[in-house]
């Protein structure tokens, strides 16, 4: 995009119509998107977790382009609404090229758009997904996920404390945190032999960490990306534009994640999965990147991203995506109920990773416990993920339709609030944080579920 | 009109979630001779129920957040007529309520607002990026029953924390209970830092205030 057009957006930003936070939620989102699903006759199938009618993603997608033309984005730092005309959405969408290569030397990746059912192999996402790590335990769990054979992407977390003391908002310490937290990504991608390996950072930070990490010494690099965020529902603040710009002005990617909340502002599962579609037409227009992230949670149950309404809202709209546009996409049910080493943590990261896989996007696996508790992150829950999303290259939706149904029924009674999802271990309680490798019990487990798993019909690869 | 139809009229402008319309049905009633103390019976019994429809999601954030523009608009015209009466409206108790300084993330902290409104608490809304030293000057000045702090981020919850220290150094830490949640807060975390109550998300977040209320 141009520059003049970035300007352009700023400047809506400043002088477009005023619209206080609460009256755009209920005056003007709220009843728009209520009555487009209404419009469009979109309705919710339980028993469709991976879309296999076409009318409906159609919908979906058309209903999501009216949605961010009628409604356009808030920026909540002036209270003004940054108009977007159809002309312009449908101008960005056909600049994409569909390909995007992060990583370096050898271990360069290249990224492509994917369709729904598509043959090319998924890119697969690990790490703590911005969750809680302990700065003793940062490298061995950032190396368990870089050295996973099928892992392509590394995902930062955000420790807790630095040299002992609380990693806090604003604080020195976040900067130093932010510092030392890519250093110890860059040696774990190192030791798992991996040096050029793609690390996306910085998202659950402030500007100025940001920016710091990418001009130290073994910071991040230009082939690096850092996470960017709207905020519920249409809403881009300012620090986040700041740190696209910068992202921009140094060269690396920026990835956005805009999660939409079934039960929340959009209303039910249908309006969210619209939302969303909106939100990532909308964080490539305004973020300017052609990289997003289908990020759908449970309003009443967040942040764990494993129940069907969410998977299936995920998957339908990363199919909308994955139809009509040439964005790459990639699936944020990252954050599980259950705990490390447990085979319902196991189940939830399968359904997560087949259905983003057939949907038509790049899956992120990324921690257990809902992402509450430090630690509760391993790189066999990478394993699990990349294993199913690069075997299930061209399968039909139908098929895997019925498969993600059967994972499911192996744990929804344990979800919460009637079920009681097992806590299971963290790190350093199932891998040897020396040698970094999963325990007996854990490998052992895993065996077990992947044949269960290959008995549902996934034809392993690995 | 009989007084029942007045009530159900109220009722009804209500439902539709019409701050006008709730408002005119109000000064209707009132009009009509009704007790202003039964007149806002029925918005918090209805608002109850509607609660109830939001934790089945059988209906969503945003009709609970019309729902309680629509009880406030009510409350208006109701509100001076109790006063002269003296007469008191009945809440369980008074939350102050805010997202921590350094964070912005408040879908979470709406929804508990709007949860604990129509459970028939006072909520006193300070909204989001709030520094300790607001939580405390807001408590002093509407002396609520609780303190309710909310982080979603990993690097915020330390001001949760912070928030209990500075209680206690200023003396207020027995005066006021004090609540944390948030997508970075666990019940462990909530122990840790001396916190007399957590709630997981804000059903469970509700019931714990009930809880707090009462001892």
């Amino acid at each position: 995009m141009s520059r003049s057009r970035v300007w352009e957006l700023w400047r809506r930003a400043e002088t477009g119509p005023l619209c206080p936070e609460r009256e755009f939620d209920l005056k003007r989102f709220y009843p728009a998107v209520k009555r487009l699903v209404k419009e469009y006759d979109i309705t919710y199938d339980p028993e469709t977790v991976i879309p296999t009618d076409n009318t409906l993603i159609d919908d979906v997608f058309k209903a999501g382009i009216d949605l961010l033309t009628e409604v356009g984005v808030l920026c909540p730092d002036t209270e003004k609404i940054i108009q977007l005309e159809e002309r312009e959405v449908k101008e960005s969408l056909a600049t994409l090229s569909g390909e995007m290569t992060v990583g370096e030397g050898k271990d360069a990746c290249l990224l492509k758009h994917r369709k729904m059912e598509d043959h090319e192999p998924a890119r697969v996402f690990a790490g703590p997904s911005g969750n809680p790590i302990s700065e003793e335990m940062a490298i061995p769990i950032y190396q368990s996920c870089a050295q996973e054979p099928t892992v392509d992407l590394l995902m930062y977390g955000t420790p807790t404390t630095i040299a002992g003391m609380v990693s806090k908002d604003g604080s020195p310490m976040e900067m130093y945190a932010e510092v030392a937290n890519v250093r110890w990504l860059r040696e774990a991608a190192r030791r798992a032999g991996r040096p050029g390996m793609f690390i996306i950072g910085s998202g659950a930070v402030g500007v100025a960490p940001a920016i710091l990490a990418s001009l130290v010494e073994n910071g991040y690099r230009k082939t690096d990306g850092i996470q960017l965020a709207g905020l519920p529902q249409l809403k881009i603040p300012y620090f986040e534009l700041c740190k696209a710009e910068f992202c921009i002005e140094y060269g690396c990617r920026g990835w956005v994640t805009s999660p939409a909340y079934i039960g929340g502002l959009p209303g039910g599962p249908e309006a969210a999965a619209v939302t969303e579609v909106a939100e990532c037409i909308a964080a490539n227009l305004v973020f300017r990147t052609p990289w997003v992230c289908v990020d759908i949670h449970d309003l009443l149950y967040p942040p764990g991203t494993s129940r069907r309404d969410v998977m299936s809202m995920v998957n339908l709209v990363t199919a909308a995506l994955a139809k009509h546009t040439k964005l790459i996409v990639s699936t944020l049910c990252d954050r599980v109920y259950a705990g490390c080493c447990t085979d319902m943590a196991f189940y939830e990261f399968a359904v997560a990773a087949l259905g983003a896989a057939v949907a038509g996007g790049d899956p992120m696996s990324g921690c257990c416990r809902e992402g509450r508790y430090t630690d509760y992150v391993t790189g066999m829950e990478g394993r699990c993920t990349g294993e199913i999303a690069k075997s299930v290259t061209g399968m039909r939706r139908v098929d895997a339709n019925d498969i993600a149904k059967a994972i499911l029924a192996k744990y929804e009674d344990r979800l919460p609030p009637k079920g009681k999802p097992p806590i299971g271990k963290e790190f350093r309680e199932c891998y040897n944080p020396k040698t970094v490798t999963p325990n007996k019990e854990y490998v052992e487990l895993y065996g077990k579920i992947k044949k269960e798993l290959e008995d549902m019909g996934i034809s392993y690869k690995f | 009109m009989s007084k029942e139809e007045v009530l159900e009229k109220l009722r009804r402008s209500f439902l539709s979630y019409d701050e006008e319309a709730t408002r005119k049905a109000a000064a209707e009633a009132l009009a009509a001779g009704v007790d202003p103390l039964e007149a806002v019976s029925v918005l918090t019994e209805t608002i109850r129920e509607l609660g109830e429809k939001f934790s089945k999601m059988e209906i969503f954030l945003p009709d609970l957040m019309l729902a309680a523009d629509a009880m406030r608009a009510g409350l208006t015209v109701l509100k001076p007529e109790l006063m002269k009466r003296k007469a008191e409206t009945r809440t369980l108790g008074k939350i102050l309520i805010g997202v921590v300084k350094g964070d912005i993330h408040d879908i979470g902290k709406t929804i508990l607002v709007t949860m604990l409104e129509a459970e028939g608490f006072e909520v006193i809304d300070l909204g989001k990026d709030v520094p300790i030293r607001k939580f405390v000057e807001e408590a002093q000045t509407h002396n609520p029953d609780i303190i309710a702090a909310s982080a979603l981020m990993t690097t915020t919850r330390p001001e949760q924390r912070g928030l209990i220290e500075y209680l206690k150094h200023l003396g207020f830490r027995d005066k006021y209970k004090v609540m944390v949640g948030g997508g970075a807060v666990t019940s462990q975390y909530a122990e840790e830092i001396g916190a007399d109550g957590y709630g997981e998300n804000a059903p469970e977040a509700v019931e714990v205030a009930k809880k707090l209320i009462s001892k």
